[in-house]
């Protein structure tokens, strides 16, 4: 990291030397050094405050705007009252909440574990092999990172619906008995909308890791084949510490889109059957824009950013934690 | 390190950024609040010809299909009787404009008319706030109270405190469009089961159990979104229920009780018709706009919708018919009806004559007239006719016409409260899916309502 940002200001220091090139020299010593480091950090600065600027206007104001009004009961247009902590207490004593948490864990299995689980191993089995056509496949996977979000969840209610092609399937294998709306079924609506997240994520953790493994010196894997060691060895003692960084970066994107999740479930069950896939983003949209209740919107608002947070600096730590 | 401390310096510059929103940051909401809600003495002009050159800002939901080709026309009709205003305006999706509604009206330069949505969700918490103007003044001056059906004007009043809704003061105004919830049939499908138009609500029921010995399917409906459940339910309630006590429940006058407005019996009656196997299979897992193409496509006798919102395409109309459902005692039949649009007025606006003259042409004669033309429903005027050759157009019309002679329109009851609608949404899954009981939803409903009412500290 360092070394990277050292570069990167001498270069800004050198193209700030050149235009100064016409002023005459001043003295030699300490007294010459000092004043033109600091001119060069307000240059610095000077160059990022459009970028600041526009982030502090357009995130910042925003967040701190937000976290204020967590505090708040507001109905959006008459005087708000304070509430103190009462928004944040609803996650202990509002059922509905509560249950969407419930969800959120449940959706980090779908959205998160099961994509890694199935992108890494897919990865391993194909990225060092020459496999007929896997431009193709990899292609194929990567889809659903191109699809948008609301022609995906169009796509899955087709897929769900009780005349869809899941159900044709069941009846023409004999299966008749097993057909079902599914997306309105209290057991297999959550698991439906996870699956649909689970085929989303795929195909970014498989191309991210099968770029990572590609990046693994061969020598490794020629060096634990001459100990050897079996393919299911040579996955632990090479590939799995090789992907560590992509690792990260995936647990990361993943996690958090699980913490996220929205326009699935808005655009098949706006939560439902009953309250059975509700999410706390559905939620907070629901109170935002449907329901007046400005101040507990932002209260969930609010901790989704501080969860999605501690996530990021928690996996972060833990995978450069022995460097 | 540098660049750690480098951070820690803009960190540092970021704080009186923040400090500067937290303390500048007015407090959240504060507002005119309802003092300018009384309406004032000054005389109005309602000659929109001489009233200058003017520019009106004209904020609506009417984006597509027959919605935007009625006020396109209904503007330009404005524009040529009276050349010296001009209309501006903006088209956004209804959802886009309920969530940037209050931002604009606070906006130092707000549209001059909104679509406010009628109910507490928006107007009522817009009246609270001050943001609309009180329209009593122009209401006298057009003589609207005359003329328009009491049980449409009740649906745009508020008391000036904002605590009362449904008496009062008009703080919006109707359009000569009406959106009313109603029963499309099938006509092949009703003569193939040997039925007729349904006159009572056991007539209705007899017809669903014909077809579903017939091996049609009774009611086309779908509910995974939760779209498709209250256009039934409402038409249960009004059938069952009497007019006056459900506009009070929603108006919150006298605290009536729910259980007066046939709303348990209608939540029981579905759930019956949903045991019987009358309504389409596997409906909770079906989306509401596929169950309204399937009933297009001729797969079921009956579909509850909103006016003018059957997928159709050209030619087809001519299969289908509409009613609103029958009363269960056999009396002149009571719908859920509205205007398509409530249109306010901004509080600020600097030309309220001009705007207040437009709301009252956009629910005038001529408005109607345009409104049979482009195919959508009309309403306030009972004496415009359908054009001929469209079967289904003329029961419309018919329908609508009956209910402005009669008076007989009651109000949506999720207007009641900000959160009543998706209170009977999931918990009508709960019930209709087994995991509870009706008694579960009306008591859910009633406890929603009494909380809000609580919230209005009258």
């Amino acid at each position: 990291m360092s070394t990277l940002s050292e570069s990167r200001t001498g270069k800004v220091a050198a193209a700030s030397a050149g235009a100064e090139g016409v002023r005459p020299p001043l003295r030699a010593g300490r007294a010459r050094v000092s004043p033109h480091r600091r001119r060069r950090r307000w240059l610095g600065l000077a160059y990022l405050a459009p970028a600041l600027l526009v982030y502090a206007v357009v995130v910042l104001l925003p967040a701190v705007q937000g976290v204020r009004l967590s505090f708040y009961h507001w109905d959006g247009v008459t005087s708000a009252t304070w509430a103190g902590f009462a928004n944040y207490t609803g996650f202990v004593h509002d059922p509905t909440l509560r249950q969407a948490v419930a969800h959120t864990l449940f959706f980090i299995v779908f959205f998160s574990v099961l994509p890694i689980a199935l992108g890494m191993s897919s990865a391993a089995l194909t990225a060092r092999r020459d496999v007929r056509g896997s431009g193709v496949y990899r292609w194929i996977i990567f889809l659903p990172q191109v699809l948008t979000p609301a022609v995906a969840a169009v796509v899955w209610k087709r897929i769900y619906a009780p005349a869809g092609p899941i159900n044709s399937v069941l009846t023409a294998f004999g299966l008749g008995g097993l057909t079902r709306g599914w997306l309105g079924d209290y057991t297999w609506a959550l698991p439906a909308l996870g699956l649909a997240g689970t085929w989303g994520a795929y195909g970014l953790c498989m191309v991210l890791f099968g770029a990572g493994i590609q990046n693994i010196p061969s020598e490794l894997y020629d060096a634990a084949r001459m100990d050897g060691a079996g393919p299911l060895r040579e996955f632990f003692t090479v590939t799995l510490p090789g992907l560590r960084g992509q690792l990260a970066v995936v647990l990361t994107l993943t996690m958090l889109g699980a913490i996220r999740v929205f326009d699935i479930v808005w655009l098949t069950t706006r939560g439902g059957p009953g309250t059975s896939t509700i999410t706390p983003t559905v939620v907070l949209y629901q109170r935002a824009f449907a329901n007046p209740d400005v101040g507990a919107a932002c209260a969930i608002g609010v901790v989704l950013a501080v969860v999605s947070l501690i996530i990021s600096l928690v996996v972060v730590k833990l995978s450069e934690s022995d460097d | 390190m540098v660049s750690r401390r480098r951070t820690g310096r803009i960190g540092i510059m970021l704080v009186p950024v923040a400090m500067t929103a937290l303390l500048a940051g007015c407090m959240p909401g504060t507002d005119a609040g309802t003092a300018g809600n009384s309406v004032s003495s000054g005389p109005v002009s309602t000659d929109p010809a001489t009233m200058g050159n003017i520019t009106l800002q004209v904020l609506d939901s009417f984006s597509g299909g027959t919605d935007n080709a009625w006020m396109t026309s209904v503007v330009s009709a404005f524009e040529q009787k009276y050349p010296n205003i001009t209309i501006k305006r903006t088209s956004l999706p209804w959802g886009d404009v309920m969530a940037a509604l209050p931002l604009k009206l606070k906006s130092a330069n707000p549209p001059d008319i909104v679509p406010a949505n009628n109910g507490w969700q928006s107007l009522g918490t817009l009246v609270r706030g001050g943001l609309v103007l009180n329209l009593d003044n122009y209401a006298k001056a057009y003589g609207w109270k005359q003329t328009f059906p009491q049980s449409i004007a009740n649906e745009h009043e508020f008391s000036t405190d904002g605590k009362q809704m449904g008496t009062g003061s008009m703080f919006g105004a109707p359009v000569a469009r009406a959106s009313v919830i109603e029963v499309y049939y099938n006509r092949a499908l009703l003569k193939r089961i040997g039925a007729g138009i349904p006159s009572t609500l056991a007539d209705f029921q007899a017809d669903l159990a014909k077809a579903k010995s017939a091996g049609v399917n009774p009611i086309s409906l779908g509910n995974v979104d939760q779209g498709g459940i209250t256009e039934p339910l409402f038409s249960l309630m009004d059938s069952l229920g009497s007019p006056a006590d459900i506009a009070d429940f929603v108006y919150s006058h006298g605290l009536v009780n729910i259980d007066r407005t046939g709303f348990p019996k209608a939540v029981s009656t579905l759930k019956q018709w949903s045991d019987k196997g009358y309504l389409t299979k596997d409906y909770a897992g079906v989306a509401a706009a596929d169950a309204a193409q399937d009933f297009v496509n001729g797969q079921g006798l009956f579909h509850f919708d909103y006016s003018g919102s059957l997928p159709l395409k050209a030619g087809q109309s001519k299969n289908f018919g509409s009613f609103v459902l029958p009363r269960a005692d056999g009396g002149k039949p009571v719908a859920t009806a509205s205007s398509a649009a409530n249109f306010s007025v901004s509080a600020k606006s600097k030309h309220a004559d001009a705007a207040a003259a437009f709301l009252n042409f956009a629910a005038g004669t001529q408005a109607a007239e345009l409104a049979v033309k482009k195919g959508t429903m009309p309403l306030l005027h009972p004496d415009v006719k359908a054009p001929a050759g469209d079967p289904l157009f003329t029961d419309d019309v018919a329908i609508a016409q009956r209910l402005s002679v009669d008076g007989a329109s009651v109000p949506y009851l999720d207007w009641s409260t900000p959160t009543l609608l998706n209170t009977i949404n999931t918990t009508m899954q709960n019930m209709l899916a087994g995991k509870s009981t009706p008694s579960a939803v009306v008591s859910a409903a009633r406890q929603n309502d009494a909380a809000f009412v609580k919230t209005l500290a009258r």
